[in-house]
């Protein structure tokens, strides 16, 4: 399915489920807060969101900043 | 001498009055090290997107390490929305109720929205956020930061990474003279002797990133830093002598050799 990851298009070969997409992207899921549609994930609710077709995914992390 | 307290934000108790920023260092272990060195209990760190496929220093994992308080700043929000809701995003991550109130929309000069950042801060603390805003040197806003549930207020001394020292110092005086919370002063330091001079005007932290980041070795400098405050910190304590007009002599003016 076609989304929207960090402001760029992604096709994501996956069911949609937040786990798989951040495996696909090989990111540590520990360390990264997650946004979709503008609606911040908790840790807690990430086995309950499902991705769909266009969705706007945020997924950020901790960079050195003063 | 007034005894040694600590430095007391949100409820929250530090030993140490020298915060540290995490950005510009050469690398992460650079960074560990220098934080390390400044003894620092709070540490400010940025949200960005991940670049997929691309393995990226890691942060969370070596300052976890190092015991510190993360402090998430809003870096990179245009206005209060945004930096509200990069706010939530950095205590999702962080699992810290501080955040370091950040909105410069002007890349030129990087000064500190006044507005907006007062209504981010605002709803910020309602929400339980310990807040500490990096704002303009100006003691009206300082003390409406105040009133609207700040933990500290954080005036520039001069404008991010420019490294121009103390620039607001009689603002900052203003702000120190009236604040019922602590004052940090964030931004623009360039040498331990400007983070001494806070300190010994009543400051209660200072906060440092580039200063240390790019100094020509950022963990001595670390070092340096944190001695400064202490010595800053000491003074201030001590209490100044007052300041002359004229000369008062140390040693009798008596003459004896004629």
């Amino acid at each position: 399915m076609n989304i929207t990851l960090n402001g760029s298009q992604h096709t994501h070969r996956g069911s949609g489920a937040l786990s798989e997409l951040l495996k696909e992207l090989g990111v540590n899921p520990d360390q990264v807060a997650i946004m979709v549609n503008d609606r911040i994930v908790s840790k807690d609710e990430r086995g309950a969101v499902q991705v769909c077709e266009g969705d706007r995914v945020e997924v950020l992390t901790f960079k050195g900043g003063g | 001498m007034n005894p040694i307290e600590k430095l007391v934000l949100g409820g929250v108790e530090f030993d140490s009055r020298l915060l540290m920023g995490t950005g510009k260092f050469a690398s992460v272990e650079i960074m560990v090290k220098a934080i390390a060195a400044s003894g620092a209990q709070l540490v400010t760190v940025a949200l960005r997107r991940v670049n997929p496929g691309r393995p990226s220093d890691d942060l969370l994992g070596p300052l976890t390490k190092l015991n510190v308080t993360l402090v998430p700043n809003t870096s990179g929000a245009r206005n209060a929305a945004e930096a509200i809701r990069a706010a939530r995003l950095g205590r999702e991550l962080s699992g810290s109720r501080f955040v370091k109130v950040e909105i410069h929309p002007n890349p030129h000069h990087l000064m500190p929205d006044p507005i907006e950042t007062y209504e981010a801060s605002k709803v910020l603390a309602g929400e339980g956020f310990i807040v500490l805003p990096y704002m303009p040197a100006d003691p009206v806003l300082a003390k409406r930061l105040e009133e609207v549930g700040c933990a500290a207020v954080m005036p520039l001394g001069s404008a991010i990474g420019t490294g121009q020292g103390l620039a607001t110092a009689e603002m900052i005086r203003l702000i120190i003279a009236d604040s019922g919370v602590p004052v940090i002063v964030d931004a623009g330091l360039r040498a331990p002797s400007e983070a001494a001079a806070a300190m010994e005007m009543g400051c209660g932290a200072v906060l440092v990133n580039s200063a240390v980041a790019a100094a020509g070795d950022p963990v001595a400098m670390a070092d340096a830093f944190a001695a400064a405050v202490k010595a800053g910190y000491a003074a201030r304590r001590a209490g100044l002598m007052s300041r002359g007009t004229h000369a008062v002599a140390t040693s009798p003016l008596t003459s004896f050799l004629t």
